[in-house]
């Protein structure tokens, strides 16, 4: 007998009578409502099992553990057959055929609470939650044209953090997920595997998740702000493929050169490093205050996404020996600015800004620059330009097997899309929770996983007064971030750094 | 610039594999160059085809594929490569057995997979397809055989039954999921 289910056993028979009854009722209920094999049925009601001895060593009355774990906040997820399916939005179907063994396009989001995570209840709450976000109980199949995503009805469990961030998720197994959560000390980490959804998507699942946690952990942490109520049905506009929305009525004829966005671009100059074995090698965190950092950007007639580009491009230069060509950076624009939307799943596109490296010299000659690229390539116009392309392209290719595409989309997106950036810079804003739960949040952070041959991928979130900027290293050579640093520090922003070790080379 | 630690000490991806594989793609590469190029220079029959689709189907089971890798797609797929390989050998080196030894190797895979889906259908029944193909594939085989090629034999006949039988299985099983099945299977959104 395991040791839970002993400790369970004899735990359940100190009870008082009355108690007992009250406990058998809720196991009785708790068991109709999971309907999974054999296996994972045990596990999960060990999960509760679990639970319930942490509140009982919490000095928790059991009626109010009962209460917590009520099994109304199953709903009927566990107890039905896996039915839906999806087709994959048209950002999403570049990932499956393009991935390879130790490759895969997945990103990373993490809240740090005030205190410890409690392992048995994060487990609870994402047994609860993953029924509110039913595209994410989804696994990926092989369609004779497209990829597409099945439901996957099992126990989704979390994990401590034993693995390099952001790692590649197997998916090829019978109902494996295409997402994981881990935890370390204080830290909640969601790492999506972008069929799924974009990082708007992902910060909804992380902040809904966070927020079941604190509730379970006895807080008053109310929904909105991007939290949803789990007991809520999911609409179908969270689950919606948006980039159909323009194709028909907003066809871009009078968008100027630098608008008209397309997948062709020309080569970037990458930095220069060995490629490291592990992806990422590391990855190194730049804690700012967001005040200052907002102030340092203003100050500068920026907004912060400009400032950090223009840092960028100043590291960027430090950290090659080409000496033509330009380096170029992917940012990724949420589409959702411009046709405002539900989605979970993937609404993001991009723009490349680009500064000829023999151009980059300091912050005040890049930024007017880099205002008059992101003002333009970023515009309504040039995304919906760009969204067109991705429809007509999807469009075109929609009758050819999926056994043709896929090689070809590998040697493309290995060969030429990797190619035309030097690195990437994602920027997904300040982050708003719900009312109750800013006093039990640290902070957030954003890890992109690296792309086949980019040396660094950046990314940035901002929760109160603490701004994390993220850099996904796939080379050991430290230039990058030593000149990164070195330009924050001068900018007056103090930066903590934190990170992980250097996994290898 | 001093690093705090925040990420804890992991455990390392083992190499070994990557490296077997690395090797083994090097070694295997090797050889699909090598063999043709003996063969056109020794002359005689094409034995290079044999040699190039066995390395595929050795690469293949040492580097199984990334999305649906299941008992039921796995059965099938090396199904697929062997009977591939079968008729290779049988044309090149115009034995004349492979109407007879192809079948039987499809009904016994046929039976398998069968097993396979019948002993875990919760789980199994999203991975249909790959029996399907082959059901399909078997039927087409037996019609063929019914015109007049290749001719037929009583291997034919097992394997044709067989699938006959499997599909009505599968559909009085599945029902209306079977069309779902092949809905997502061929959709082109």
């Amino acid at each position: 007998m395991k040791k839970t289910e002993s400790d369970f056993k004899n735990y359940a028979e100190a009870l008082p009578e009355k108690e007992k009854t009250l406990l058998a009722e809720y196991l009785s209920r708790l068991s109709q409502h999971i309907c999974l094999p054999k296996k994972q049925k045990r596990d999960m009601l060990e999960d509760f099992e679990k639970a319930l001895l942490y509140y009982r060593s919490a000095g928790l009355p059991l009626s109010e553990a009962l209460k917590r774990l009520d099994s109304l906040n199953l709903g009927g997820f566990y107890a039905r057959p896996p039915i839906l399916w999806c087709p994959l939005d048209d950002a999403a179907k570049i990932y499956p055929m393009s991935m390879k063994r130790h490759q895969m396009a997945v990103f990373r989001l993490s809240v740090y609470l005030k205190e410890d995570i409690v392992p048995e209840l994060l487990q609870i709450a994402l047994t609860f939650t993953i029924k509110r976000f039913p595209s994410f109980a989804m696994t990926v199949k092989n369609g004779f044209f497209w990829h597409y995503m099945d439901a996957a009805k099992r126990r989704y469990a979390v994990l401590p953090e034993t693995e390099i961030p952001c790692s590649p998720l197997k998916v090829y197994a019978s109902g494996s997920t295409a997402f994981r959560v881990v935890y370390f000390k204080n830290r909640i980490s969601a790492e999506f595997f972008h069929v799924l959804t974009d990082g708007t998507g992902g910060m909804v699942f992380l902040k809904t998740l966070a927020a079941e946690y604190l509730r379970l952990r006895g807080y008053e942490v109310e929904c909105g702000s991007g939290a949803l109520d789990i007991n809520e049905a999911p609409s179908a506009g969270e689950t919606a493929n948006e980039f159909i929305k323009t194709e028909k009525n907003e066809r871009t004829a009078e968008a100027g050169p630098e608008q008209k966005a397309g997948f062709r671009d020309e080569r970037a100059i990458p930095m220069s490093g060995k490629l490291a074995y592990h992806r990422p090698c590391q990855v190194i965190h730049f804690e700012l205050d967001s005040f200052a950092l907002k102030a340092a950007a203003k100050a500068k007639n920026a907004t912060v996404t400009e400032y950090m580009l223009a840092l960028m491009f100043i590291a960027g230069k430090f950290a090659t020996e080409e000496m033509k060509g330009k380096i170029q950076i992917q940012v990724p624009v949420n589409m959702r600015k411009y046709y405002p939307s539900d989605t979970l799943r993937n609404f993001t596109l991009y723009c490349n800004i680009k500064i000829p490296i023999v151009d980059i010299g300091n912050i005040d000659g890049l930024l007017p620059e880099i205002r008059r690229q992101m003002q333009a390539k970023a515009s309504r116009e040039s995304m919906s330009e760009m969204m067109n392309s991705a429809v007509r392209l999807v469009k075109t290719l929609r009758l050819v097997p999926l056994f043709i595409k896929r090689p070809v989309a590998q040697l493309i997106y290995g060969f030429l899309g990797d190619k035309v950036f030097s690195n990437t810079l994602s920027n997904l804003g300040q982050i708003s929770v719900p009312p109750g739960m800013e006093k039990y949040v640290e902070k957030f952070d954003f890890v992109l996983g690296t792309a086949v041959t980019n040396r660094a991928a950046c990314s940035m979130v901002t929760f109160g007064r603490i701004a994390v900027l993220a850099v996904s290293k796939l080379t050991p050579d430290p230039s990058f971030e030593e000149k990164m640093y070195m330009l924050l520090k001068e900018g007056g922003l103090d930066p903590q750094v934190k990170g992980s070790e250097l996994y290898g080379y | 610039m001093d690093i705090e630690y925040i990420y804890p000490q992991i455990k390392k991806r083992k190499r070994f594999w990557d490296r077997f594989r690395y090797v083994t793609r090097l070694c295997f590469i090797g050889a699909a160059y090598a063999a043709p190029i003996v063969n056109i220079s020794v002359g005689g029959r094409p034995w290079s085809l044999i040699v190039l689709w066995s390395l595929w189907l050795a690469w293949w089971l040492i580097s199984p594929p990334l999305v649906e890798y299941n008992r039921i797609s796995q059965t099938a797929r090396t199904l697929f490569n062997v009977c591939v390989l079968l008729i290779i050998i049988d044309t090149v080196y115009a034995f004349g057995w492979g109407s007879f030894v192809i079948p039987i190797v499809c009904f016994g895979t046929l039976v398998l997979i069968g097993v396979l889906f019948l002993s875990d259908l919760t789980k199994q029944r999203q991975n249909i397809m790959p029996m399907v193909w082959l059901i399909i594939a078997s039927i087409l085989g037996i019609i063929s055989s019914l015109i007049g090629w290749p001719k037929m034999n009583w291997p034919m006949i097992a394997l044709g039954s067989t699938a006959f039988a499997l599909l009505i299985v599968c559909v009085g099983i599945l029902r209306k999921d079977m069309l779902t099945e092949l809905k997502k299977r061929f959709h082109i959104k």
